[in-house]
Parts: C-alpha cells; structure tokens; sequence
C-alpha cells in the first residue's frame, strides 16, 4: 500500500471554526479516579484483577473532565546508575508520552524526537512531574533503587493536564505500596490566559510547589492559592475514598481465596 | 509484578510447570477459571475521545486497546487518482520494555507486524473502499490515520484490535470538504459531520487460538492471556468475514499441523466470532 508525500491537517483549511468562542466553563467537572477500570459483571466466572496496568507494580486512572492519564510505576528495583546519589536514596525515573490522539492536531507517534530538543512539553512537564513528588516520597528508605513512573496522557483537555498526572502518580504510588509522607494532590485554575497549578499535601498542610503561567498582581495569586487549596482538600476526599473502598474490595478477595 | 502468594511464585519461576501442575489438577480449565474455550469477558466503550473522527475502547479481560480514527488530507498519488489513504499505527505500552517476561527485540517486531497484519485486513476485505476517501480526483484526498494504543497487554492484542476497529468505524463522522473552485483549495467545515462510509457487509474478526501441548496432545486455548501466549508452542490467528469465510490465517512456527487440525480449529474459531458479532452488534 502506498503512503503520501505529504499530509495536510484539515483543521488548517477549517472554515467554521470560531476562535474567539469563548467555551462554557464547565462548573461541575467530572473528576474520575480508579486503580483499574470498573469491572461490570456479566456473570463471568473468571478472577479477574483490578488493576489497569498488570505487570506494573501500580497502576492508576485520572479523568478529570477531559483529560485523561494513565500511570503506571515500577519500582523500587536495582539501578543501573552507579552516581553517588543513588547509594544513599532512590532515584526517581519520569517518562510522559502523549498519545497520538491526545490533542486537535494528531502527534506522529514513529517521528523522532531528540532528547536535546529545548521546546520539548513532555520533558518540561516530567520535571515539574518530579519537583511536585520529590518532597512526598520517603527516597532514604530506598537505597540503590529506582522508580519508574511511566505516564501516558491519553486526552489532553488544556487546563487539567498537570494536575491529572500528578494525581496519577500519586494514586500509583499508593497502589504500589511506596512510602509517602503525605498525598500530594494537585488542581489546576486557568483564568482567561494564565493557568495555575497548585501541589498540595493535605494532612502536612502543606505546598509541595505551585506552578503559573501567565499574569497576574500578588494579591490575585493569593486569591487563586486559597481557591486551589479548598479545591484540592475535596480531591484529597476522593482520593481517600478510592483507595480504601480499593483495600476492602482487595481484603474481601483475599478472604474468599483464604 | 509482586509475587504475593504460592501461586505467583511457581509462575515466576517456571511458568511451563505451574500450568502442567495446574492441569494435571484440574481437568479442562485454565488457571485463571475458564474452560478451554472460553473467552474473557468484553468490554466495549464507544465515543471515547473528543479529539478523533471515531473512537472506541475495548477490555478483552485486562488486555486494553483504544482504537481512534482521525483523517488528515493529502495530494493523491499519479498512478490511482481517485485513491486515498490508510496508515495504521499500533503503539505498544512502554511499560511492556520493563516487564519479566518481555524480551524487547521481540515487542518491537510485534507491534509491526500487527500494524501491518491491520492494514492488509481492511485493504484484502476491501472493508474501507479506497474509493470513498476520495474528495475530488487528482487534487485532494482523506488518508486515513488509525492509531491503536494498548493501554495493558494481557495477551489477544489482534482480537482487541480489530474488535475495536469495528467499533470505531461504526461510529466514526467526518467533516464535510468542498474544493474552492477559484483558489482550488479544500474548505472543511467542522461543524457539518456526516457519517464515515464504509463496507459494513464485511465484519472481520480475529480468533487467536494458543496451542499447548499437554500430555502428547495438542489442548487449543481460546483467547490466550499473556502468560499462555508465553508458554504456547504455536499460536493462531483466524479472521473471519460476515460470510464466514477466511480472510486471513496467521499461524506461528513450533507445532506440526495437519489439514484435520486447521478445519477443527477453524470451527472453534467460527463459534467464537459468532458471539464476538453478537456482542459487536447489540
């Protein structure tokens, strides 16, 4: 079969897109957590595991409106690296792919992209990925390790995207059974250009870091940390809540086998 | 992986054991619960994402694949005018370069082959008519991007796959392009969707069947899992039309088969995509 010389994104020749269309800001939006998918029963007799990503040691979930992340981590497990740093705590490893379909324009998953490449988003956000989780995880306990996490962004809605995959990385780490000092939950407000990002430990009460992009006076981004911190004390509920109902869901299992 | 009881350990450490043990046990069922054919439970999402033309999810048990459909416009080539295009992508997860089992040289090839064994599917069952892609001859045509992204692989990814192809293509809308007659340039109107034409007659789907040999004989395990497809001697792929006829048989070297053996299998492989159409089409 042939290919074409050359492809055209047909959004460029679009004729009715409105620009300055201003969308609804969606108040009540959807926010979607699970270590693996929700299992409909349909009467199958096969066990089943729950979790999403299964050669992974946890795995995660995030919907939140649009956006949805998938994580997996794998760790703690032998480094190859001999620095040394790594003799006196874990390292930690974060690698974001974007999905072909995660955006209007399509991203050629088989083009090439070379590491020192400067405007490169995926390795900007694993940095802030590592920044906002750096100073929740117990990395002394670790020695001579590392952990993976591996993020997939599978829709990308604009406004939520780090926020959802620093939950995801969190709600991993819980599933993987890596020691943390506390939960950190992040939420992103996006106000006409600027878009603000909160991490958040809750029960430290605690700002692991805050990311912004944009304009705003010092008293506004005041405004806008109070506003993200209420917001993400409701997240950590839900986070809560999937974790437990996940633990007695997995003690019933182990009973029933036992 | 984390190796929490008796059973994951015997699998971790030889996985051809643990199932001959598990066989000797327990007659006619697989370790995970099923009977030998049986499959795993289905799950099929439609209208996933915002972005693409069609979309569609699909759970073969825990193997998850996200099948979209965009279009992108191209020049057609000089020797066929009026064709357009059709590429598939087939990502595998990266978290499989990690995995206990996976020997990386052998997951690159794999998601090649699939893309390619993909795309001789739609072109050999003339599912999609090259034809339809066509805007206007010689000047302007759609080629067609099918991306699938395994999200978990547990084994059947070609099942998975084109299950969801099915899916998405059902429910996949185009936006309307008309030429500019002076400037001879496409106009997409985004808001004017109509729906993707396609054959719809010709539903291929796959049964990928895993050969293990047990006790001198050959025990054909439907819809394998990961770890069977590890320990299987051959394993079998039988796409099938509407029509029950034959569009594609792929079958890995390792076990010496007879004509008898195909036909049988191709039996198992018939009632299987019955159900698969049933599920498909409620």
């Amino acid at each position: 079969m042939e290919q074409p010389d050359e492809c055209f994104d047909p959004l460029q020749f679009a004729v009715d897109l409105n620009l300055s269309d201003i969308k609804n800001v969606n108040l009540d939006e959807n926010v979607f957590i699970s270590k693996g998918l929700i299992n409909q029963a349909n009467g199958s007799s096969s066990i089943e595991s729950k979790s999403l990503i299964t050669q992974a040691n946890g795995s995660s979930f995030i919907e939140l409106s649009a956006t949805k992340v998938t994580c997996a981590i794998y760790g703690p497990r032998e480094t190859s690296s001999t620095s040394d740093e790594s003799y006196s705590k874990c390292l930690l490893e974060t690698s974001i792919k974007f999905s072909p379909f995660a955006r209007q324009h399509r991203i050629d998953p088989l083009s090439v992209q070379y590491d020192n490449d400067e405007d490169c988003e995926e390795s900007e956000l694993c940095s802030r990925l590592e920044e906002a989780l750096l100073p929740c995880i117990l990395l002394h306990k670790y020695p001579k390790s590392q952990i993976d996490i591996i993020i997939d962004v599978i829709e990308d809605d604009g406004q939520h995207l780090l926020s959802a995959i620093i939950l995801s990385a969190t709600v991993a780490l819980i599933d993987a059974c890596i020691e943390l000092y506390d939960t950190v939950v992040a939420k992103s407000l996006k106000t006409n250009d600027s878009l603000f990002t909160l991490c958040y430990m809750p029960n430290l009460a605690q700002v692991s870091c805050i990311f912004f992009d944009g304009e705003a006076t010092p008293n506004y981004l005041d405004e806008l940390t109070d506003e993200a911190v209420k917001q993400c004390q409701l997240l950590h509920k839900a986070i809560c809540k999937v974790v437990i109902s996940d633990l007695k869901s997995a003690a019933a299992l182990n009973r029933k086998i036992v | 992986m984390s190796i929490d009881n008796y059973e994951e350990l015997q699998k971790f450490i030889d996985l051809n054991e643990h199932y001959r043990t598990y066989l000797d046990e327990h007659n006619n069922t697989r370790p995970d619960g099923r009977k030998f054919h049986e499959n795993r439970s289905i799950q099929i999402l439609k209208k996933f994402l915002q972005h693409s033309y069609g979309s569609s999810m699909i759970r073969f048990g825990n193997t998850t694949v996200i099948c979209s459909i965009t279009g992108q416009l191209a020049k057609p080539s000089l020797k066929s005018l009026r064709s357009g295009f059709i590429q598939t992508v087939v990502l595998l997860p990266r978290t499989q370069a990690w995995s206990t089992y996976g020997r990386r040289q052998q997951i690159i090839n794999e998601n090649l082959t699939l893309s390619q064994h993909l795309l001789d599917i739609i072109y050999k069952s003339k599912l999609i008519n090259l034809e339809d892609l066509c805007i206007e001859e010689g000047k302007w045509v759609w080629c067609l991007q099918i991306d699938f992204q395994c999200l978990n692989n547990d084994g059947n990814l070609f099942d998975s796959c084109l299950l969801a192809l099915n899916v998405a293509l059902h429910h996949t809308y185009f936006p309307t392009v008309k030429i500019d007659p002076d400037t001879q340039k496409p106009l997409v109107y985004t808001k004017e969707l109509k729906h993707f034409q396609y054959n719809q007659q010709q539903e291929p789907l796959c049964c990928t069947i895993a050969v293990y040999e047990y006790e001198q004989e050959y025990k054909y395990l439907i819809d394998p899992t990961l770890e069977e497809e590890n320990i299987a001697k051959c394993i079998l792929h039988y796409v099938l039309l509407k029509n029950d006829q034959i569009c594609l048989i792929h079958k890995t070297s390792g076990a010496p088969f007879s004509i008898d053996k195909f036909h049988q299998c191709y039996s198992f492989a018939r009632e299987y995509i019955l159900e698969l159409r049933r599920k498909l089409n409620q």
